[in-house]
Parts: structure tokens; C-alpha cells; sequence
């Protein structure tokens, strides 16, 4: 079923040596690339980090430099929520990031947690810039430009806007002894959207539409 | 001493001798391109159904005033990161993004191939640079993958339209060429074999896949090493009961610790083995056999990760052998060819049709026999001259003998290309309405008229056939 490539099936030419030794410059140097790039990131030694930077101008380039430690362990999701303030004084709108149930395919809900996931990264990034002294400001890396271009994109898109609110809430995964105790009092199967599963929403800013 | 510098300097001589030697084996040995073909596909296809969902909101993720400002995005580029999507303007957005859905289409079905893999991977890399708020795994696998695919300019040369048109183009050569003498029948099929030529370039990029998938399993399992859910085995736990993730509730296997233990040591064994095991034969069918069912296994619990799975699957096939690939469709090297075709060499609209059969054949799956030129009793003791004179005659290894409109059908079967109107050709009605057309088609064709002086002798093979021959009998 499964082999490596055979060589010589059909008798393919060979390359000339100039083509062999250019190519096995480059072919060093991208395995090189690949490989300081995924070990760069942290956790990380000087000398990975070092070797990494040396290598910017290739993940730039061509989009590698990824680090793949994919699940390493299993995080609580990002869940964003807007609040649409009305001009009109009519009731808050509430908006979802992800929404419960996007429609069409699935990949187009894994966008939305994906964006929750940067919002909630660029507002950890805030928070640590905020424990290290930074001053906040427009521009400055004490504030999330993301959460503001979000906000933005939502009074655009929602017209009779006057404000947006955004918070930032995490969906926990549930303790396996927690559900067993639930499923053997309620005897319903446990509920992955239980209000115990959802943390207290977290004030992340307030962008007035007229300001962005 | 100085034997202990001279047997020192020995070894890494031979070291160094021996490495040289096992790095041009491994990249620059020619290699069958037909897993690099079926990658090709792969890509297109997912990168045409993931731009596909973007453009379903394609002003929140791509527009200059969407989810992340363009403005401020690009300012956030790392160094030498580049993208065109920061460029077009708003009203421009849907053209462009239907221009990209087209070169994914052109990649999936291998067309200007070389072209097509350059521009699918700018596509790629410019919305991974233009939506880095909404990228997830998938992207990282899919830009590597595009990558390795234009680098090597190699994936069409298997499984492509590219090549297709050229061998048509070379059995439609041979098709038009006069009898001649010394050959049993007319020749149909093309002077390039169905089998994929070896290439260097397709061994590279299969390579490059290779190594870049194997390090892709091996940190992915390193860096599960840290996490104390892997150890507990309670990982999988965490990614079934994901409320986000999970279409489906597995809260229920909270009964099943073990099944949760065996899911996640197996998972975890799996990425850190795949990097050395998957290059000795006897476990690589293991190992690809187990991604498998890893990335399958994935799509079931997080649906949003099918793409993710389909995409590592892909990348496992650079590891499969391009013959056994290709048996899987032409069958095995023993068992071809799969159909033994009577045509009517005579009938230039007949060799037509077979120079488009041959063309397709992936293998050698079609023998295409001019029965004006050999005693179609020795095919088949059941066939006769007259019968196959009227129509199309196929016979396959078992004795099954499909007539006209069935043998068409027949041999659409047998080749991919073809898959689909082969079975809208089997659906009752449309078979029934094929085999009238057939018939009456396969009646009134042309032949071509026997070539008697001089003059016809000397025409030019363009000029000798294409049916023109009874007008050009009646003009005279």
C-alpha cells in the first residue's frame, strides 16, 4: 500500500550537479528555517530564539515558522460578547462570537472561534502589558486594536448604533466527576452549554461608534 | 595518537561520504508523480471550499473595513510578510475573490499546473496574511503543502488536464496518421506512456512533504508532553467536551475513563512515532493507517476541524507509492488491460474517439484493437466481424462482452476522467436514450475510402483523413 517514492521507475533524468548543489543549498536553509521557526517560539531557549530571528525574513516570505504544538493542553474556549448599544434607547443588542449555531458549513463557525481566540490573545497580550507598567493609549501596545476594529466592523455593519460593549467570557470544559455527579442526579444527559461551564463575562472595553 | 587521529579523521571522512550519498538518494532520485497529482487535487479543492466560506462573509474577513482594519493589520506584518489582499480596493473585493475560487478550480483540475500551484500559493499566503485573527491549523498545512507544490512545478505532471490534453493531442497525431505498413491495424493512442514519468522535481516536493509532515507529528506530540492531561490521559476528554468544538455530546464516556485513557495514550503514541516509524516499510501503512483515523476521528468530535484532518490526510499521501495509487483505478499490472476495445480503424470519427480513450487511460487499462485488421475470433470466439462492424465491441478479462452504447459506458467506468458521465450514462432513461443515439450514430459514421492511386497516396496525413475523404470522392 504505502513506499516511500521509488527512484528509477522509469529512468527519470538525473540533475545536473550546479542544479544539485544550488538546490541543496536551499533545501538546507528552509530546513533550517522550519525547524528554528516551530522551536523558537516559547517555551524557548536564547540560543532557539536567536537561531529563529535569524530566520525572519524566510517566515515572512513564505508563510512558515509555525510552531504545529497543537492542543498541548486542552484550554477553556474564548467566547466573545457585544453589546450594541441602541441610539434610539431600544434594548441592547447581543452579538456572539462564535454564534451557537452559525449556518452553512462547520468551518465557517471555526473562523468565528478562531477570531474569539485572537481577541482573547490580543487582550491577554493588553492585560501583560498592563502588569509590565505600559501606558495605554491609541496605538500604543496597551491597547487592543483588534477589539476596536471589531467594535468598529459592528457599528458599521449595525446601523442606529451608538456603542458597543465587549466582554470576554470562557467556556470551560466540564470536570468529568461534575458531570457523572449531574447526570446521576438530574439522569438527563449532561449539558455542554450549562450556565456552571460559562465564566462571568469579562469587560474588555467601551468603543462609542462616533469614535471609531 | 596519531592512529587515533588519522581512524578520526577516517570516520568522519566516510561520515561525511555517507551522508552525501544518502541525501542525493533521498531528494534527487527520480520519483513517480502521481501521489504529488493527487495532492495537487487535495489543495485545490480545499483551498477552493475554504475561500469559498470566507467570501461567505467575504467584507468581515477580507474587506479593508472588515473584523481586523487592513490598515492596522498590515502594519502588524512580520517583516517580509506580504499580501494582496491589502490592495483591492472594496468594490473590487468579489471579482478578485471569484478570480482566486478560479485559480483553485484550475489547480484542482490541472490546468496551466505549474501557473496555477505559484498563484493558489500567493492566494494562500496573502489571506493567511490578510485574516490572521481567523486562522487555525488547517491554514499552516494547506500554505506548506501549496508551497511544496509550486516549488517543485511538478504536480501536474500526473492525474492533470495538463497532461491529458497533451497525450490527446498525441493520439490524435497518431489517429490521423495513414496505414501503414508493417503495423497490426491503426495506431490511436498516444507516444507517451499512461504511466507518469519519474521526476526528480516530483521527489522533491514529495520529499519536502514528507519531512515537513513528520516534523509536523513529532512536535505536535512533543509539545503534548507538557501538558499533564496527556500524561493522565484526560486529554481527549477535554477536546470531546469542548461545548465550542463537539457537534455531538460525549459526556457520557465520563463512565469510560479507560476509553478515554486508550484514546489519548493512542493519540499521543501515535505523534510522537509517526516521525521515525513512517520511514520503514513494514510500519508506514501503520502509521498512515492510524493518521487516518486520528484526523477522521477529529472530524467526528469537532466537525469545524474536517478541513484541518482532510488537509493532514493529503500529506500522508506523499507518502504512498504512486503504482499503488494508481492500481487502485487501472487495477494491478497483472490484471491489464482491464478492457479489450474493437474499433473500426477504417472509421476516422471511431479513431477519434479512441485517441480521446487512450488519452485517459491512466495506466494500461484500455487495448484499443483496429478489427480491420486482425481476425476478431482470436479476441473472442464469440465475436463476429459483422457484429462488430455494426458496433463497438468491448471485451474484459472475465469474457464479458459489452456492445455500443454499453461498451461506451464500459470504458467510462474504467477511467476517472470519465467517472461521471459513465454513470449518468448508466442511469435508466439516459441509457436507453444513449443506445438509440449510439446506434444511429455508429450507422451513418464515415469510412474512409480505400487508398487505390497515386495522388491519395501522397496526401499529407491532415489531409488524409478527418472523414473528408467520401466528399472528397464525390467532388471528383
Amino acid at each position: 500500500m504505502a513506499r516511500r517514492p521509488e527512484g528509477g521507475e522509469g529512468g527519470g533524468a538525473g540533475w545536473p550537479s550546479w542544479a544539485v548543489t544550488a538546490a541543496t543549498v536551499l533545501l538546507c536553509l528552509h530546513i533550517a528555517a522550519v525547524v528554528s521557526g516551530a522551536l523558537g517560539v516559547p517555551p524557548s531557549s536564547e540560543l532557539e530564539r536567536r537561531v529563529a530571528d535569524l530566520f525572519t525574513w524566510h517566515h515572512g516570505l513564505l508563510d512558515q515558522g509555525y510552531a504545529y504544538r497543537y492542543y498541548a493542553e486542552p484550554p477553556p474556549t474564548p467566547v466573545v460578547l457585544a453589546a450594541l448599544h441602541r441610539a434610539d434607547g431600544s434594548p441592547d443588542v447581543e452579538i456572539r462570537i462564535p454564534e451557537r449555531a452559525v449556518p452553512g458549513p462547520p468551518m465557517r463557525r471555526q473562523r468565528q472561534l478562531a477570531l474569539a481566540n485572537a481577541l482573547f490573545a490580543s487582550e491577554r497580550a493588553r492585560a501583560g502589558h498592563r502588569h509590565e507598567g505600559e501606558e495605554e493609549g491609541e496605538g500604543s501596545a496597551g491597547e487592543s486594536w483588534l477589539a476596536r476594529s471589531y467594535a468598529s466592523y459592528l457599528c458599521r455593519t449595525h446601523p442606529g448604533t451608538s456603542g458597543v460593549t465587549l466582554y470576554l467570557q470562557q467556556h470551560l470544559i466540564p470536570d468529568p466527576r461534575q458531570v457523572l455527579e449531574k447526570t446521576r442526579a438530574t439522569g438527563l444527559r449532561f449539558d455542554l452549554f450549562d450556565e456552571s461551564l460559562l465564566t462571568t463575562p469579562r469587560w474588555i472595553g467601551d468603543f462609542p461608534c462616533d469614535g471609531l | 595518537m596519531r592512529r587515533l587521529v588519522s581512524e578520526a579523521a577516517g570516520y568522519f571522512a566516510d561520515l561525511v561520504s555517507a551522508i552525501r550519498r544518502g541525501w542525493t538518494n533521498f531528494f534527487f532520485r527520480p520519483a513517480d508523480p502521481t501521489p504529488l497529482g493527487l495532492i495537487r487535487i487535495a489543495v485545490g479543492l480545499l483551498g477552493f471550499w475554504s475561500l469559498f466560506i470566507l467570501g461567505l462573509d467575504l467584507h468581515a474577513y477580507l474587506g479593508p473595513r472588515g473584523w481586523a482594519d487592513a490598515e492596522r493589520t498590515y502594519q502588524g506584518l512580520q517583516p517580509f510578510a506580504w499580501s494582496f489582499w491589502f490592495f483591492v480596493p472594496e468594490s473590487m473585493l468579489r471579482l478578485v475573490w471569484l478570480v482566486c475560487l478560479g485559480v483553485f478550480g484550475l489547480l484542482a483540475a490541472g490546468l496551466f499546473s505549474r501557473t496555477a500551484s505559484i498563484l493558489a500559493w500567493i492566494v494562500i499566503v496573502s489571506t493567511v496574511r490578510r485574516v490572521p485573527m481567523a486562522l487555525f491549523g488547517f491554514d499552516q498545512i494547506l500554505s506548506t503543502l501549496a508551497l511544496y507544490l509550486s516549488v517543485s512545478g511538478a504536480s501536474g505532471q500526473a492525474v492533470s488536464l495538463d497532461r491529458f490534453f497533451r497525450r490527446w493531442r498525441q493520439s490524435r497525431a497518431a489517429a490521423a496518421l495513414p496505414a501503414r505498413p508493417g503495423l497490426v491495424g491503426r495506431l490511436v493512442s498516444p507516444t507517451e506512456p499512461g504511466r507518469p514519468a519519474p521526476s526528480v522535481a516530483a521527489n522533491l516536493g514529495l520529499r519536502l512533504i514528507q519531512l515537513h509532515l513528520a516534523f509536523i507529528y513529532g512536535m505536535a506530540g512533543l509539545a503534548k508532553l507538557q501538558g499533564p492531561s496527556w500524561w493522565t490521559g484526560t486529554a481527549i476528554w477535554g477536546t470531546m467536551t469542548a461545548g465550542e468544538f463537539v457537534a455531538i455530546n460525549f459526556t457520557s464516556l465520563a463512565d469510560w475513563p479507560i476509553v478515554l485513557n486508550v484514546l489519548t495514550h493512542a493519540s499521543l503514541a501515535l505523534e510522537i512515532a509517526f516521525p521515525v516509524l513512517i520511514w520503514f516499510g513494514l510500519t508506514r501503512p501503520l502509521m498512515i493507517l492510524g493518521a487516518i483515523g486520528l484526523h477522521l476521528g477529529i472530524a467526528v468530535v469537532c466537525p469545524g476541524l474536517t478541513e484541518f484532518g482532510l488537509a493532514m490526510i493529503a500529506a500522508n499521501v506523499a507518502f504512498m507509492s504512486g503504482p499503488w495509487l494508481r492500481s487502485l483505478v487501472a487495477g494491478r499490472e497483472d490484471d491489464q488491460p482491464a478492457l479489450r476495445v474493437l474499433f473500426d480503424g477504417a472509421c476516422p470519427r471511431c479513431r477519434a474517439s479512441m485517441a480521446l480513450v487512450t488519452a485517459a487511460d491512466p495506466d494500461r487499462v484500455i487495448e484499443p484493437i483496429d478489427l480491420t485488421a486482425v481476425d476478431v475470433k482470436t479476441i473472442d470466439p464469440r465475436l463476429t466481424r459483422e457484429a462488430c462492424m455494426e458496433s463497438m465491441h468491448v471485451v474484459s478479462p472475465s469474457g464479458r462482452i459489452a456492445v455500443g452504447f454499453d461498451a461506451v459506458t464500459a470504458i467510462g467506468r474504467r477511467l476517472p476522467l470519465f467517472w461521471v458521465p459513465a454513470f449518468l450514462g448508466g442511469l435508466p432513461g439516459i441509457a436507453s436514450l444513449g443506445r438509440l443515439g449510439y446506434n444511429r450514430i455508429a450507422a451513418t459514421r464515415p469510412r474512409d475510402v480505400p487508398c487505390t492511386d497515386d495522388v491519395c497516396g501522397i496526401h499529407p496525413p491532415a489531409q488524409a483523413t478527418g472523414g473528408r475523404a467520401r466528399d472528397l470522392t464525390r467532388q471528383r
